[in-house]
């Protein structure tokens, strides 16, 4: 009986530690490739290790676009785009979750409603309203597509609801009023929920490609996956400095994760609401 | 504790409240022009697809401008990359659709599928004005294969920029191995089958093809010439490829043109040494892995510099489909267009750095650190471009290649060009893999094809 299940945990243990190697992989291959010459790209079979660890990528991926300038410019569209995005989605969520009013679910779908359209089908469209609010070139046209999170809303929903209504009674009866009850009982509650999609939603942010570059004109205002297909030469296997500048590009996320993922895993166990 | 989680909420609150005062605020238009000069100056636009190796050498080129002719004229042109060439037509397109020409750029960098998106634009403004309004120029400095290739309705829309053809490259080291003469490619399809044949390697064991004789799928762009060669100069649509106005359909299936060709493909496929790889096929080159394969002229200088002596790179012109498609190749590449946007009047400061672009030094310039190969007339008697050609004798057979074929043999402008791409291609692996028929491929293609340009001339008729 307990061989049967150490047989199982070791299973499980293998299957866990398989997948995240999958998922680890292109990450180290990355930075693997951010040392190759342009020989090793070109070998076959691919190599997996760098024969040196000569910096000369990640000097010419710095060096060659303003990669500096294009990280601060991602960090303002993501920190600000997320932070307004999630402070929108967690008041409409905590109205749709605890409010009754006229037209609540109407409202609720309509939002939901615009996740179905695809984004690529929309973009022109987005594009001519920005342009003509003349938002071109500024940090507010580039989030500006971000600012409402259907996504986010719905998940919020999701989580407000598991939390009883009686406590809301029970906190009004004691005089606490209903901001209070959402940043002293909702949000504590759901603390895992609003920091794991806070942090999804700074990645997404981050890696989005074609609108940024449509809104943009001036390269001083351009964001890091823009700069990075600056390095890029399609006729060639001069790969070394994209993949530099990826590994560059990956830090930030990376760190804001090992940061929140103590709070994030804290948050799951102390929103377990007993009885 | 509480209060302290509030204050920190509440602050954030603030913050996102007052984030967009601060954000219209840093995205103001930085014009960067000397004070002394203001009110005279023009600065004009120009959106490009170039990064990497060649966004250098175009910078290159601006700054060279910005320093000389515009120092002189009081021209400052900034160059915008705007990622790759379907982003640059992506945007042109939503300006162009919104019928914002302040959001236009005064001259944009696009390639052939691109072209679909300008050419009927009435914002565009067709290059040939800006040549006969100039007495100093002629359209007959330039190549004329390059012209017609950026002929629409007998006008020339877009100044020709980066040009190139289809080249084959093969690895002369491979070829001494199996007895061939390293400086006699195949000539023929029917060549190049027997050639493949001979290259081809398996490994010990007989299980995996280690080496390609010939990889590749041929896709509408290989077409173009393998068609276009065909009795003279053919066309895959009518209305000469699209240059004569929007095409409506196929003729490859009526002339017989698409059969002979994937007949002779058929044979290069059987006699066992073709492999279908549609991606990477230059890398598979480079490592070695095929010892042939067919691509741009404009790859060349980094083929070269990739492989560097590891074997040695031969060059030649692409096989023809049989002994009687004489046409040679087509000219692919790109063009600067150039839009009317309410800045530069009469385009006046806009025609002199396009002049600039395609001097004939400039061209050497642009040629020598590209491979694409100039479209100046006068830079091929330049004494630079004669010695370039000597030391580099693989460009030469570019150079020549291009000088043999019929220059009326042009790229398609027609609807969906990428699904059509991949449509021509996968119909091909399917008949290979499959052993369908010819007919039936030439059918499959032909339907899938018209319905684009039905769909597409329903909606913009």
């Amino acid at each position: 009986m307990m061989q049967a299940r150490k047989i199982g945990n070791i299973n499980k243990m293998l299957f866990a530690t398989l997948l995240g190697l999958i998922v680890v992989f292109p990450i180290y291959y990355a930075f693997a490739a951010s040392f190759f010459s342009i020989g090793e790209f070109a070998s076959y079979p691919p190599k997996l290790f760098p024969s040196s660890f000569s910096p000369v990528h990640y000097v010419r991926a710095v060096t060659g676009s303003p990669l500096v300038r294009f990280m601060v410019n991602s960090l303002i569209a993501s920190g600000i785009g997320t932070i307004i995005r999630m402070v929108v989605a967690v008041l409409a969520a905590f109205a749709v979750a605890f409010f009754e009013f006229r037209g609540r679910r109407l409202l609720f779908f309509l939002v939901l409603g615009t996740m179905m359209l695809p984004a690529d089908a929309l973009i022109i469209e987005n594009f001519l309203a920005v342009s003509r609010m003349g938002l071109v070139d500024t940090y507010l046209g580039i989030i500006s597509v971000y600012l409402l999170g259907p996504v986010q809303l719905f998940m919020l929903r999701q989580s407000f609801k598991t939390i009883p209504k009686t406590y809301r009674e029970i906190a009004s009866m004691d005089g606490c009023s209903d901001l209070n009850f959402l940043l002293k009982v909702v949000l504590p509650l759901s603390r895992s929920i609003v920091l794991t999609l806070s942090l999804h939603s700074f990645v997404t942010i981050w890696n989005t490609y074609l609108w940024p570059l449509l809104v943009t004109n001036n390269p001083n205002m351009r964001t890091v996956q823009v700069g990075i297909t600056m390095l890029r030469y399609a006729d060639s296997l001069d790969f070394g400095p994209v993949f530099a500048a990826i590994t560059i590009i990956i830090l930030p996320s990376v760190v804001l994760f090992l940061v929140l993922r103590k709070r994030i895993v804290a948050g799951i166990t102390s929103g377990v609401i007993v009885g | 504790m509480y209060m302290k989680k509030f204050q920190f909420v509440m602050s954030i609150l603030i913050l996102a409240l007052c984030a967009p005062l601060v954000l219209f605020s840093t995205g103001t238009k930085e014009r960067s022009v000397d004070s002394d000069m203001q009110g005279q100056v023009v600065e004009i636009e120009f959106w490009h697809p170039n990064s990497g190796l060649l966004g250098d050498v175009m910078s290159d080129l601006v700054a060279q401008f910005n320093a000389t002719v515009g120092k002189e004229k009081q021209i400052v042109v900034r160059e915008v990359y705007q990622g790759k060439a379907s982003d640059v037509a992506t945007k042109l397109r939503a300006s162009l659709q919104a019928e914002r020409a302040q959001d236009l750029p005064d001259l944009a960098q696009v390639d052939a599928t691109g072209v679909m998106d300008v050419r009927d634009s009435a914002f565009m403004v067709p290059v040939q004005q800006l040549v006969e309004s100039d007495s100093d120029f002629s359209l007959d400095d330039l190549q004329p294969g390059t012209v017609l290739s950026m002929t629409y309705k007998d006008v020339m829309i877009g100044m020709p920029f980066n040009a190139s053809t289809i080249l084959l490259y093969y690895n002369k080291d491979a070829f001494r191995e199996v007895g061939l003469d390293p400086e006699r490619p195949p000539r023929t399809l029917a060549e190049l089958a027997d050639y493949a044949e001979l290259l081809v390697k398996t490994s010990a064991d007989g299980r995996t093809i280690t080496r390609y004789g010939f990889a590749g799928v041929p896709s509408s762009y290989e077409l173009v010439s393998w068609i276009g060669q065909q009795n003279g100069v053919s066309y895959l649509t009518d209305k000469r490829n699209g240059h004569d106005g929007n095409p409506t359909r196929v003729v490859f299936d009526t002339e017989g043109t698409l059969a002979t060709f994937l007949d002779e493909w058929r044979q290069v496929y059987e006699q066992g040494g073709l492999g279908n790889l549609t991606s990477d096929v230059r890398q598979q080159f480079i490592a070695g892995r095929t010892a042939m394969f067919a691509i741009s002229t404009s790859s060349l200088a980094t083929i070269l510099s990739s492989v560097g002596d590891r074997f040695e790179v031969g060059a030649g012109y692409l096989p023809m489909v049989n002994e009687s498609s004489t046409g040679g190749v087509n000219i692919g590449g790109g063009a600067i267009f150039v839009f009317e946007n309410d800045n530069d009047p009469r385009k006046a400061a806009t025609w002199e750095f396009l002049k600039y672009l395609v001097s004939a030094e400039s061209q050497l310039f642009w040629h020598m650190r590209t491979g694409y190969f100039p479209v100046n007339l006068a830079t091929y008697e330049m004494e630079e471009f004669s010695e370039h050609l000597a030391e580099n004798p693989l460009f030469k057979v570019a150079i020549d290649q291009l000088n043999d074929s019929d220059p009326r043999i042009q790229s398609v402008w027609w609807p969906n060009s990428y699904q059509a791409y991949y449509e021509i291609q996968n119909t091909i692996i399917e008949m290979l893999e499959q052993n369908r028929s010819t007919d039936e491929a030439v059918q499959k293609i032909s339907n899938t094809l018209n319905r684009y340009m039905d769909e597409y001339n329903r909606m913009n008729r």
